[in-house]
């Protein structure tokens, strides 16, 4: 699993942040954020280098690798003690575990301790096939070699204490491995340094052509793009086998796109001959087709797009053809995607979800109601964008109906209205029963949202386009019991956003550095009592029991959001690091001015959460805000009806 | 029939400080008022009002991130309680 590093989306949410708020924040402070952020990065890297350039000399700090070396066990708790002191009690969580199974190899550190023999005692705890062991073993070692430090390793297969073996020294396949393990996990900076340490320990090894992928995914991970994109490059050169040459070839390609080198991304994809994988081949020529969009060589793209290959890289061809306003393309590619057998993975099921939705309302859009509809109903449950599909579903409903008009939605003669407004005014302009029974039709797929999370978009537009529905299909009782509905639910979110937005103008929001300090990133459920709110929507109670900060975990799964977050978790990573640093007598200074740096940088990024968030939660409450308007007018004209009919005779 | 809706929407959208919009209950009062014009503003002005696609939320096609994608799975699961369904919070 890999992390590439995201490349901030947040010029455009703070400039216009700024606006809204009055701050003189340009888009060159959020620029100047990113070089601050870099620099920190550069400069600890090259600091912890020199450090460990001596290191054998002034460190007092030894390491442990913890191992095991069989698919079927699960470690869940290791204990080591050293001299009969303990050192390191430490539990395995799920993909921990699952990491170790899979041969990699979890680091840990020991201060202060010095060379010599040292009585090393270790307990292990671990699951296999339903049941749970537990070995111990003690053996004294001298840790006199550097990098100073031992392995313990777990091997089930054998018996009594001998399943576990300690040894010193540490070598280069350990760290390898131990680097494996912390770039999973998403610390990246661990797995740096960890082949950095490895490139003095193994020189040999860390030239290998896997050592060398391993380096510059760590790089990517980490945000250092230039550096990884030369480290993929030099691998795309190396002597090694194809198949590593090709993905190292594909990745400087797509780094480069990124970066926005466009010709350096075609000289990675068309130097070095066509010996490319299937599977290889139909990732090139994905990339190769975006390169030549953005060259506007676009029948060359054409040629180059192909239906096979990595989901991602298709649906983002999809999205670089509509770009260019290369619809048929774009929505054949969306199509494959879109009618695959279902994925297995939640990550490729998200992709297929995505598809499926924008493929669904761009149907919509140019006025293909069946094939909107067929395609919005191949959602599946229980996906993040379930609701936004049946929404669109209800809309195509009315779309034949506004299509009779000779318009896809009528432009209303009487003012403006929301879009809905009009879809609806269009359909019930037909005469006849049929446009009666497709506006029920509407309403059906949309009564399946009545009772979701109104935080949703599409929840709180299904609130309010049925009550309307119901108004202009005379059915005014049932209009105002909807409208009232519609009208509690937002106003419940408006408060609590409303609320959010106070604390967030007193940087009381989120506290980023509390949050990535306490795990990074996060385990499931390892925030659901800080965070879960539980289905409160569905709640038969009057008001119903919404939880304080009710918008939170919307807030954490916003893109903007996750990056920052990511990028304070990055400082917390470099200033555990100048630890390491201030052990070298000739650094300590650096490393105190370093975490000034640091400390500087992290109320930086703070302040950038803050407004964000604000910025966030304003354009939530302004949202809600339209569509409160439109529950309160469909509950008023709906008032005034009832009221006329009370009043005939 | 036209008359009336036209009055009621325009009620709604810009006298909401009449006693008629408070006893059709459309008044925004408190700190929305503030915001009140600007949103109708956006409302008739903005690119909504242009769109094809019905209702108010657009889905245009954006390209994904990988790191981004995944990372909001993984959040999704950590503000869930252990065992729910992915989408429990959303």
């Amino acid at each position: 699993m890999s992390f590439p590093h995201h490349t901030r989306p947040l010029t455009r949410a703070l400039s216009l942040l700024a606006l809204s708020l009055g701050l003189s924040l340009s888009t060159s402070a959020a620029a100047s954020n990113d070089a601050r952020l870099q620099s920190i990065k550069q400069q600890t890297l090259a600091l912890y280098t020199l450090r460990l350039a001596d290191q054998r000399q002034f460190s007092s700090s030894a390491s442990v690798l913890i191992g095991q070396r069989n698919p079927g066990v699960r470690l869940q708790r290791v204990r080591i003690a050293v001299d009969g002191q303990l050192h390191i009690d430490y539990a395995y969580h799920g993909s921990e575990a699952e990491l170790l199974a899979a041969d990699a190899m979890h680091k840990l550190g020991l201060v202060n301790l010095a060379g010599g023999p040292h009585e090393i005692s270790v307990e292990m705890q671990w699951a296999q096939q339903g049941s749970t062991y537990t070995e111990a073993r003690t053996q004294t070692l001298r840790l006199d070699s550097w990098p100073r430090g031992f392995s313990v390793q777990l091997d089930a297969r054998e018996r009594g204490s001998q399943r576990i073996a300690i040894q010193a020294p540490i070598d280069g396949a350990g760290i390898l491995r131990s680097a494996r393990f912390e770039l999973a996990l998403g610390r990246a900076l661990k797995a740096v340094t960890q082949m950095q340490m490895l490139a003095h320990v193994d020189p040999v090894l860390a030239g290998t052509a896997s050592a060398q992928e391993l380096l510059a995914q760590s790089l990517a991970a980490w945000g250092l793009d230039s550096a990884a994109q030369a480290t993929y490059s030099q691998l795309s050169q190396a002597r090694t086998d194809n198949e590593t040459r090709n993905r190292a070839r594909l990745r400087a390609a797509e780094l480069a796109l990124q970066l926005g080198q466009i010709d350096e991304a075609g000289e990675r994809l068309n130097a070095g001959g066509n010996n490319w994988s299937a599977e290889q081949q139909a990732a090139a020529k994905l990339l190769d087709a975006r390169r030549l969009l953005a060259q506007n060589k676009v029948e060359a793209a054409l040629k180059q797009t192909t239906d096979a290959g990595p989901a991602l890289l298709r649906y983002n061809l999809a999205v670089a053809l509509i770009d260019s306003r290369q619809d048929e393309a774009a929505d054949r590619l969306l199509e494959t995607l879109a009618t695959a057998p279902a994925p297995a993975d939640e990550y490729h099921a998200r992709i297929q979800d995505l598809a499926q939705l924008k493929l669904g309302y761009r149907h919509l859009r140019y006025g293909r109601a069946e094939a909107a509809q067929a395609m919005l109903s191949r959602m599946r449950l229980g996906s993040p964008y379930t609701n936004r599909a049946l929404l669109g579903r209800g809309w195509s409903k009315l779309l034949p109906l506004a299509l009779q008009q000779g318009r896809l939605i009528a432009v209303p003669d009487d003012g403006f209205r929301p879009l809905f407004v009009q879809a609806i005014d269009a359909a019930l302009r037909q005469p006849g029963d049929a446009s009666r029974t497709a506006v029920r039709d509407a309403i059906t797929d949309w009564a399946r949202l009545q009772d979701q999370d109104p935080f949703d978009a599409a929840v709180q537009e299904a609130l309010v386009a049925t009550p309307y529905a119901l108004l202009k299909l005379g059915e005014y009782a049932r209009a105002i019991q909807y409208s009232e509905k519609a009208i509690a639910r937002l106003e419940l979110i408006r408060d609590d956003l409303k609320a959010g937005m106070r604390q967030s103008r007193k940087g009381l929001s989120l506290n980023g550095a509390e949050l990535v300090r306490e795990q990074w990133p996060p385990e499931p459920a390892a925030w659901a009592r800080r965070y879960a709110t539980g289905a409160w929507w569905r709640s038969e109670a009057d008001p119903l029991p919404i939880p304080d900060n009710a918008y939170r975990p919307r807030l954490l799964l916003d893109g903007d959001t996750l990056t920052i977050l990511n990028d304070m978790h990055m400082l917390n990573e470099v200033e555990q690091l100048t630890d390491a640093i201030a052990e070298h007598p000739d650094l300590k200074l650096r490393a105190t001015q370093l975490r000034k740096r640091i400390e500087s940088e992290r109320q930086a990024q703070q302040k950038n959460l803050d407004r964000q968030a604000y910025y966030w939660m304003y354009q939530e409450l302004e949202r809600a805000t339209r569509y409160l308007i439109m529950a309160r007018f469909s509950l008023g004209h709906a008032y005034a009806h009832e009221n006329a009919a009370g009043e005939q005779p | 029939m036209m008359l009336r809706t036209l009055a009621a929407l325009s009620l709604a959208l810009a006298s909401l400080n009449t006693s008629a919009a408070d006893d059709l209950g459309m008044r925004i009062s408190g700190d929305d008022s503030a915001n009140f014009g600007l949103t109708i503003s956006n409302w008739i002005e903005g690119q909504d009002a242009g769109t094809l696609a019905p209702g108010l939320i657009r889905e245009d096609a954006v390209a994904l991130d990988e790191w981004q994608l995944r990372m909001q799975i993984r959040m999704e699961r950590a503000v869930s309680p252990p065992g729910a369904p992915i989408n429990q919070t959303r």
